[in-house]
């Protein structure tokens, strides 16, 4: 069943336009990716689905009900959740009290009492119930992206939006994450659209992927056919995917006509 | 049990309370009434103006209008009605809520230094309003003269309607902090973008916190207007007491109603002080200097830097379950 259906959305910014046409789906339990180089409309993308931006042109259906001009809280009790790509906890607030302000307005979790007890529950799944009451602008970049998914699942999503969740993260951070995020699907239930920069997170942890450029989805398969697809490689891979890590075979012919994207799949 | 529900927060409360309306029958000293009188009315206002500009994070700098508000509606019902205190009062906070929620939607659409501004700017124009009124006449400002002979209007019994006041204020300052409703105003001022997807209706919690801030105010400058016999306006639109009011929020901490509390009872007293010793000039010079002091070196108030000093000893004395915690 499709969870999630963005049909034909264009959004622009004055005279930049950044989505130019974008439709794809997202089928309940996957865990879905979405790839695509800098500046692709990849955040934007997510800006419209959660509320925060409002698509010039298109449709987005979320569970059977249309949400495209749907204010943020609404879209947050409808059962999407998020997290930021530049990490913003709430600064000023323990790790455990992040949690509280989506459980008790989004996560149907009314009574203060119970939202506590329930936060350090989703703390104790990302592996941050030790640091409960320290402020959260004391943690560290992994324990911050940890922290911001947590604080996405204390609204009891059906859909989890992670906006470049391994980006910046050390080796053993991104292997970490990744069993999270698989974790997460297995005992909570939940549906996952992520958009990355890590090519090799993305390709392990992802069912499908789909492929962001230019203002339009220019593919969308599974991750091995999505390393060897020849359009992707020509707008987002380049010459330099074999230092990616992304494992693609060797005789996947190299264009030499292909322009270097600055081999920046990680950054 | 009641007492189960009680926190440490709570029964520092009540004691405040308590010992500030035992004060009347310990002495009847006229200085030390008029002192406390000042002292409790600015708490109210300080825990009051918090709600809003501590736990939402919109500073007001507007926030005398309300006092105002609520004392010309309290004065002038008696005028015109011979109401008591007991009634005007509350219906002075009810016309004060009432503005708020008037200018609040678009003012709290604003932030920061231009929420600040715009509230203070907001004031001025209710200042002119309420001035202007046609039927009013109160350009001069409205005297009781005869009210005061009453001794139902003793000012020992005002005294203690405004310590009644501060109980009122501290009490929806605490329940406030307590409810869904304190973690949301928190996840505001942390970050408003987030709290918004977080299914967070940012715009009435705003407007319900500034219009409970303006109530509590208007409810202290309707017992502050019998007080004074008068309404003129100066006190009751100064713009310098929007600003002491921020001023003792933040020294003290605005993360919980003990940091505004402290604050206030500590700049009375400072002031006082000052004055007493050094005369008006030069104590308004060492109140600036305190004021920066204070501002350059515990940024976030005095509470919160006292409990942070205290913790080894005193394993969290002071109202430490707060959500928000200070800032």
């Amino acid at each position: 069943m499709t969870l999630l259906e963005l049909r034909d959305i264009e959004k622009s910014f004055g005279g930049l336009r950044v989505l130019e046409g974008v439709s794809m789906t997202v089928e309940e339990g996957s865990i879905q990716g979405l790839i695509g180089p800098n500046g692709a409309g990849k955040t934007t993308l997510f800006n419209l689905v959660s509320g925060l931006l409002r698509a010039d042109t298109g449709t987005i259906v979320f569970d059977g009900t249309d949400i495209t001009d749907r204010a943020p809280k609404h879209i947050a009790r409808d059962g999407v959740g998020r997290t930021f790509q530049l990490t913003r906890p709430y600064p000023g607030m323990t790790t455990q009290d992040n949690l509280l302000p989506g459980l008790v307005y989004a996560g149907g979790y009314d009574r203060v009492s119970t939202a506590r007890s329930r936060a350090l529950e989703l703390l104790d799944l990302v592996d941050l119930v030790d640091l409960a009451h320290e402020e959260s602008r004391d943690l560290t970049m992994s324990e911050q992206k940890r922290l911001e998914i947590a604080r996405a699942l204390a609204t009891e999503p059906k859909l989890l939006l992670l906006d470049e969740v391994f980006a910046g993260l050390s080796h053993e951070d991104v292997a970490r994450q990744i069993e999270l995020i698989e974790g997460i699907r297995a005992e909570l239930d939940v549906t996952i659209l992520l958009i990355e920069h890590v090519m090799e997170a993305t390709m392990t942890v992802c069912d499908r992927v789909g492929v962001l450029a230019n203002g339009t989805i220019i593919a969308e398969d599974v991750p091995d056919e999505i390393v060897h697809d020849e359009q992707v490689i020509d707008v987002y891979l380049g010459s330099g995917r074999g230092e990616a890590g992304t494992g693609p075979d060797s005789d996947a012919t190299p264009d030499e006509d292909v322009p270097e994207t600055g081999g920046g799949l990680d950054g | 049990m009641i007492r189960d529900r009680l926190d440490s927060s709570d029964r520092l409360a009540i004691v405040v309370v308590g010992v500030l309306a035992l004060v009347p029958a310990l002495t009847m000293d006229q200085y030390v009434l008029s002192f406390l009188m000042l002292l409790v009315m600015y708490a109210s206002l300080a825990v009051g103006w918090n709600v809003l500009g501590g736990y939402a994070g919109y500073e007001s700098f507007g926030h005398v209008a309300f006092l105002g508000v609520g004392g010309y509606t309290s004065v002038w019902l008696f005028v015109e009605y011979g109401l008591e205190p007991y009634l005007t009062a509350p219906i002075g906070a009810a016309v004060a809520g009432f503005v708020a929620l008037v200018v609040g939607y678009p003012a709290l659409r604003l932030k920061g230094p231009y929420f600040a501004l715009v509230t203070l700017v907001i004031a001025l124009g209710i200042q002119a309003l309420v001035t202007n009124l046609p039927g009013l006449d109160a350009s001069q400002g409205i005297f009781l003269p005869a009210a005061l002979d009453d001794p139902a209007h003793s000012q020992a019994l005002l005294y203690l309607l405004m310590v009644g006041v501060l109980g009122v204020t501290i009490l929806a300052a605490r329940l406030v902090e307590r409810s869904k409703y304190g973690i949301g105003l928190y996840a505001i001022r942390e970050d408003e973008a987030v709290a918004s997807t977080q299914g967070i209706d940012t715009t009435r919690l705003k407007v319900g916190a500034f219009v409970l801030s303006a109530a509590l105010a208007g409810l202290a400058g309707g017992i502050y207007a019998w007080y004074l016999g008068y309404v003129t306006p100066t006190p009751m639109f100064d713009v310098r007491v929007s600003i002491l009011v921020v001023l003792m929020a933040l020294l003290g901490g605005t993360g919980n109603w003990i940091g505004p509390f402290v604050g206030a009872a500590a700049l009375r007293v400072v002031d006082e002080i000052l004055v007493l010793q050094f005369g008006g000039q030069v104590a308004q010079i060492m109140y600036g200097l305190v004021l920066v002091g204070v501002i350059l070196y515990l940024p976030h108030g005095v509470v919160p830097w006292l409990r942070r000093h205290a913790r080894s000893r005193l394993p969290d004395r002071l109202g430490g379950a707060t959500p928000g915690g200070d800032r």
